[in-house]
């Protein structure tokens, strides 16, 4: 498997790859042919700030813009409050003996960079069980997190947890958002089922044991992730980058294909290792790399990765029609690549359950099927009721 | 000898030659200078007063009298902040 020569990436964007593939390492620039304000967005978007401001502060022309210390400080401080609400989060669902797991955010910083603040989150992740929705949902309430989403009946609920797999929850006083998941992703095949539960591992953070997945899950569960926002943000690729690196001895790879086999999941997982070889140059078993040689739909879901990263360089230009446009065509094209016509169906219709009008207007139980016939008129009806009022 | 230990209720990290710390039930953030953060990272394990003087006195030029009561201050404000716990 040979890393592309020429990938059309911009000079920053190349730039922050080299600040990512190696952090340690020094990286040499001419500081001329980079555009300081391109290069903020960037990191921005790509959400690495920590990472590239590792590494630029060792290069030689340590010249680089004040935003980026800026933006690191700033984004140390949000880090640390919401490493600060995990603990306290955590202590109160092991309070209700509520089983949780941490995904992502401040926990993923821990184990792969020793840091809970090294990453950039906006939000925390946490996994329940499905028969503790209920319980958990009413935890939060009365720890004063809010959700715009609230189900009044059983199809209601129904709904809500068949065609998502969270809820967001957020502390307007703390300003802290969290995401209540009782799935890993809303790709059918995805279910870990029991296993999941049974292969924790604990990680300790202060005076406690935080529960992550099974390597083997953590990695499948981080492409999978990934791949169904087609990798547009670099952090994501720096992460499973960072977990091949820490559990090469592990065997990975292959134990992470041979999970993805019985999930159905195999050009999933290939195409995200080709991506993190092509931008970090990250070395792919052999075996692997025959796989991917021969499977058309991985090579499809690499192109489109690419894709996705060379062209989410423009936040400002990213609510434009033709970028609304792209958006809506990658997310039911990722559906298909990822899941089949299963999916592909699933997140047409899933477009019209929305949770959100049961505020507005709802059908009852027994004509509840006409609310998603009738959701984006009764969407319609929400925006001008609120623009009368 | 008392010795004196973090309270496992805050989370701190490293900002250039800084910690930045919140507690966790206050939710309050505080920030230390480069000598505060020494201590904050001495500890981490129990120390008494005079084993954090003696470590700091080999790092930084200063005479036992002066390090003991600055250390002795310290303490005390970290422990009227609640931020560590104290062992007989």
């Amino acid at each position: 498997m040979q890393r592309s020569p020429d990938l059309f990436f911009s000079k920053e964007l190349q730039l922050i790859l080299s600040c990512l593939a190696d952090s340690r390492a020094k990286v040499q620039f001419d500081d001329i042919q980079i555009d300081p304000e391109r290069l903020i967005d960037l990191i921005e978007t790509h959400r690495v700030v920590s990472f590239v401001y590792e590494t630029l502060k060792k290069s030689d022309k340590a010249t680089f813009s004040p935003s980026i210390t800026h933006d690191f400080e700033a984004n140390k401080i949000v880090q640390l409050q919401l490493s600060a609400e995990m603990l306290y989060l955590k202590d109160a669902f092991d309070e209700q003996h509520i089983p949780v797991v941490c995904l992502k955010g401040p926990a993923l910083g821990i184990e792969l960079y020793s840091d809970p603040t090294a990453r950039s989150s906006r939000d925390l992740d946490f996994l329940i069980e499905k028969k503790d929705i209920e319980k958990s949902i009413d935890l939060l309430r009365s720890l004063g997190y809010v959700s715009q989403i609230r189900y009044r009946t059983v199809k209601q609920y129904r709904a809500l947890i068949d065609h998502f797999h969270h809820i967001v929850f957020v502390h307007p006083e703390k300003n802290t958002l969290l995401e209540l998941h009782w799935e890993l992703s809303t790709v059918t095949t995805m279910n870990l089922g029991a296993s999941l539960w049974t292969a924790l591992r604990n990680i300790p953070f202060q005076h406690l044991k935080l529960s992550i997945l099974h390597e083997n899950h953590n990695l499948l569960y981080l492409c999978v992730h990934g791949a169904k926002h087609g990798y547009f943000r670099l952090q994501w690729a720096k992460d499973i980058h960072s977990y091949l690196k820490k559990y090469e001895k592990e065997e990975i790879q292959l134990k992470t294909v041979l999970l993805a086999k019985e999930k159905n999941l195999v050009p999933v997982v290939l195409s995200t290792f080709q991506l993190i070889h092509t931008l970090f140059g990250q070395e792919i078993h052999a075996d692997l790399q025959v796989k991917y040689q021969h499977s058309r739909k991985s090579k499809q879901l690499h192109a489109l990765f690419l894709h996705q990263i060379k062209n989410n360089t423009s936040p400002e230009k990213s609510f434009s029609r033709k970028a609304r446009f792209q958006r809506f065509w990658n997310y039911h094209r990722l559906n298909f690549l990822i899941g089949g016509f299963p999916d592909f169906f699933r997140g047409l219709i899933g477009r019209n359950v929305r949770p959100q009008n049961w505020e507005i207007f709802v059908f009852s139980d027994r004509w509840f099927f006409l609310n998603q016939w009738f959701s984006r008129f009764i969407w319609l009806y929400g925006m001008i009721r609120k623009k009368k009022l | 000898m008392t010795t004196y230990q973090r309270n496992k209720n805050s989370v701190a990290s490293k900002l250039h030659d800084e910690i930045i710390m919140i507690d966790v039930t206050l939710g309050k953030y505080f920030a230390m200078n480069p000598i505060a953060s020494d201590i904050w990272e001495l500890i981490e394990s129990p120390k008494s007063i005079e084993q954090i003087t003696s470590i700091l006195m080999e790092k930084y030029e200063v005479d036992q009298q002066t390090c003991e009561q600055d250390v002795i201050q310290f303490i005390e404000e970290l422990r009227t902040l609640n931020l560590i716990t104290s062992n007989q």
